[in-house]
């Protein structure tokens, strides 16, 4: 009988801490939320970079000059990839912190809005001649990847386009030419071979022709295996094919390129790259529009960019980003407002802008030679069909990159670990 | 019969006197002041501790992913547990690394604290014990990100260091044989300042008429050692037996920072499984199935470190 006393408080606590953590859980589309009143808006971002909470504020600013009711809150986020940053994001909006917009890339959608978070935007588009100016304005590619099952979920401010970066010291040091718009992935072997250099002549290279990052799917294999006309996830995006033929091909010329050529260190994370791209100890590197922005505020110009070689196809490599309206903004006619007015006047400095026309003429400051190819590359190609963002992204990115860092490492084969990979994918990449 | 009363009797009048001087009005106010001082920390407890725990035991029994309602799924994620492979590799790889850490910083650790004791000029003593403490203090964020670049393959020091010395360069970082042992380097670079300071402490409690008795016996330093400063020493090498078990288990910020717990899982410890279960899967009730097993580990691992610790520490 005592014994029965002593365990009924703990039982209570037991009882009450369920049922207030499980109600704490809300709904997906449950709970008010967003800016306190109307004219109240609460932007949550990725804060990747030192100076990206100051651009979101300078279009904060813009908009609330021409709409001076306004106000605005900006809630940063922290992030290693997108992964992290919308796993970060889903634990601030679960514990009670609700945005009106949520800065989000291709990524992130089907993950936001298959937890019934973000609203779509279609009947905005269709009932707002000045939104739909914007749509026709965008790259093309654009439209179609940031819309699934027919909804069209955010007005994008920017994309990042995969291109090859090189260093233009190293090609000279070289006696290289630049790469052309045409090369292939023999022709990248080539000068990816002429440009590794063992330079204290201890038998090892300490100067590599190319290196990829290993912390992102999107600037790391994936433009491999899409020019190889592959994908990592089915078109339905509900199983993945990470073991499909054109993928094991794209990952073995990857791991070639470290094993048996030898012109490649293993892949570093991007900001290690970055760095390294700028000492001339990697002479090429795949990346988006990203790096041209680090490189001017670095002071470095020795730099300039080329499509990605073409292996058995090519098609541009592309996401989009922009902020979706959340489900809760207390005004969702303004949260449109303020994606319109963030597509057409753009200030995030560090990727492509959306509108074709501001795109033809970007970066305005430290541009690359051959810096039209940002545009051109979506409008005189194809682009990637399906962009692999399953429903569970976080978990999705995290599996595949633990699976390549092991084949990276040399610690498993190519065939092996790309089945592995594919059996715990299946287990992640699912629909209901 | 006869003894049994004498037995029950003698325990009815012990207990007598003892309700009467709880009764005695002194000793009450003794009590509520007691009770009034536990009070803080005891609400603090219930508040941090265990209504927490309750939580998490509340939440494994639910499927819950943050973002939408959770589903009562009663002792499914306890299931999970025995078919779940990852999960006792993992564990399997962060007792290796507990142990190593423990080892080292327990048995290197009071070495260390040996020799700082030892005869040397102040100053020099200073400058080590400075030198040892100073990894503890700082972040364990800082202490990884300096080690990231002392240990990296390409642009190393430790990789620099080596190649002078003939050594061909090594994936400190991405090698699955390296990479633990990386983790446990740092971990217990950063750790082992703390049983360096205590057991300093607990050497400098051991009264030195005890030595200078034992050299006037003639016993050798290493006699000395074993004989006398061994013995009481006894409890403080148990309690940081006890406090390392729990924090090298516990290890988080240098395997996520070092190698994000990679090549594959080769250097993930329990604690980042569980924030990834938790954080990457939206499986909160996985993870708090998994947490409580790790509670549960800590706790069989600190009560059995209590009962063998009576066999051979000696409180003097």
């Amino acid at each position: 009988m005592q014994t029965r006393k002593r365990w009924l408080p703990a039982a209570t606590i037991a009882v009450i801490a369920a049922v207030s953590l499980v109600g704490c859980s809300g709904g997906g589309g449950g709970g008010g939320g967003g800016g306190e009143d109307d004219n109240e808006l609460k932007l949550m971002f990725w804060n990747s970079g030192s100076a990206v909470e100051e651009r979101w504020r300078a279009l904060a600013d813009a908009f609330i000059e021409d709409n001076p009711e306004v106000t605005i809150d900006l809630v940063p986020v922290a992030g290693e990839n997108w992964g992290t940053y919308l796993a970060n994001a889903a634990i601030q909006i679960a514990g009670g912190q609700n945005p009106d917009l949520i800065f989000t890339a291709v990524e992130g959608l089907e993950f936001l809005s298959s937890n019934n978070l973000i609203l779509p935007i279609n009947d905005y588009v269709e009932n707002d001649p000045e939104g739909q100016e914007l749509v026709d304005g965008l790259l093309p590619g654009l439209e179609n990847i940031l819309s699934t099952g027919g909804e069209q979920w955010m007005m994008p401010i920017a994309t990042n386009n995969m291109v090859m970066y090189y260093n233009t010291d190293r090609f000279t040091e070289a006696g290289l030419e630049p790469p052309t718009a045409d090369w292939t992935w023999e022709d990248f072997l080539e000068t990816a071979e002429a440009l590794t250099e063992d330079t204290n002549g201890d038998g090892t290279a300490d100067r590599y022709g190319f290196s990829w990052t290993s912390n992102e799917i999107f600037p790391g294999i994936l433009p491999w295996v899409v020019n190889q006309d592959g994908n990592l996830i089915s078109e339905d995006k509900c199983s993945p094919t990470i073991n499909s033929e054109p993928v094991v091909e794209a990952v073995s010329f990857l791991y070639d390129l470290i094993y048996e050529h030898q012109v490649s260190p293993a892949p570093a994370q991007m900001g290690d790259l970055l760095s390294r791209f700028q000492t001339g100890e990697i002479a090429m590197m795949g990346a988006g529009g990203w790096p041209s922005d680090t490189f001017f505020q670095a002071g470095f110009s020795a730099f300039d960019i080329q499509k990605m070689p073409t292996g058995s196809t090519y098609a541009t490599v592309h996401g989009g980003n922009g902020f979706a309206t959340m489900r809760t903004a207390s005004n969702p006619d303004l949260a449109w407002d303020f994606q319109k007015f963030a597509t057409a006047n753009y200030f995030q400095k560090s990727s492509i802008p959306a509108q074709t026309a501001i795109a033809e003429t970007w970066p305005t400051e430290g541009a690359a030679a051959n810096a039209k190819l940002y545009a051109t590359s979506f409008t005189e190609n194809p682009t990637i069909p399906w962009f692999p963002n399953p429903t569970q992204y976080s978990d999705y990115e995290a599996a595949t990159l633990r699976s390549l860092q092991l084949i990276f490492a040399g610690e498993t084969g190519v065939q092996e670990g790309l089945d592995a990979a594919q059996e715990e994918l299946s287990t992640i990449v699912m629909c209901n | 019969m006869t003894t049994r009363t004498t037995l029950g009797g003698g325990s009815a009048t012990a207990a007598a006197p003892r309700r009467a001087a709880l009764r005695h009005p002194a000793t009450r106010r003794d009590g509520l002041a007691a009770t009034g001082f536990l009070l803080p920390s005891m609400i603090a407890f219930l508040i941090f501790v265990v209504v927490p725990t309750a939580g998490m035991f509340a939440l494994s029994l639910f499927r819950w992913n943050l973002l939408s309602d959770g589903q009562f799924i009663g002792l499914q994620n306890y299931e999970r547990l025995f078919s779940d492979e990852r999960l006792w590799s993992i564990y399997a790889r962060t007792a290796g690394m507990a142990i190593a850490i423990l080892i080292i910083n327990v048995a290197l650790g009071l070495l260390f604290a040996v020799l700082l004791e030892s005869r040397m000029p102040r100053w020099t003593r200073t400058i080590f014990r400075m030198s040892f403490l100073f990894p503890f203090v700082i972040s364990s964020v800082a202490v990884a990100l300096i080690w990231r670049f002392l240990l990296d393959r390409d642009l190393g020091l430790v990789n620099y260091v080596l190649g002078i010395l003939g050594v061909s360069r090594l994936d400190w970082l991405g090698s699955s044989a390296l990479a633990p042992i990386s983790i446990v380097i740092v971990a217990s670079w950063k750790m082992i300042g703390f049983s360096i300071l205590v057991y300093v402490a607990g050497l400098q409690s051991i009264p030195t008429e005890y030595k200078e008795a034992a050299i006037m016996d003639g016993a050798s330093a290493w006699q000395r050692f074993w004989r006398i400063t061994f013995p009481l020493l006894s409890p403080t090498i148990f309690f940081l037996l006890i406090i390392n078990t729990i924090n090298s288990l516990q290890i988080f910020a240098e395997p996520v920072l070092l190698t994000g717990g990679g090549p594959g899982d080769a250097s993930r410890t329990i604690v980042q499984f569980i924030y990834n279960i938790a954080f990457e899967s939206f499986d909160l009730g996985y993870a708090s199935t998994v947490s409580l097993t790790l509670l549960a580990i800590l706790i069989v691992l600190t009560v059995v470190q209590f009962r063998i610790s009576r066999r051979w520490t000696f409180y003097g």
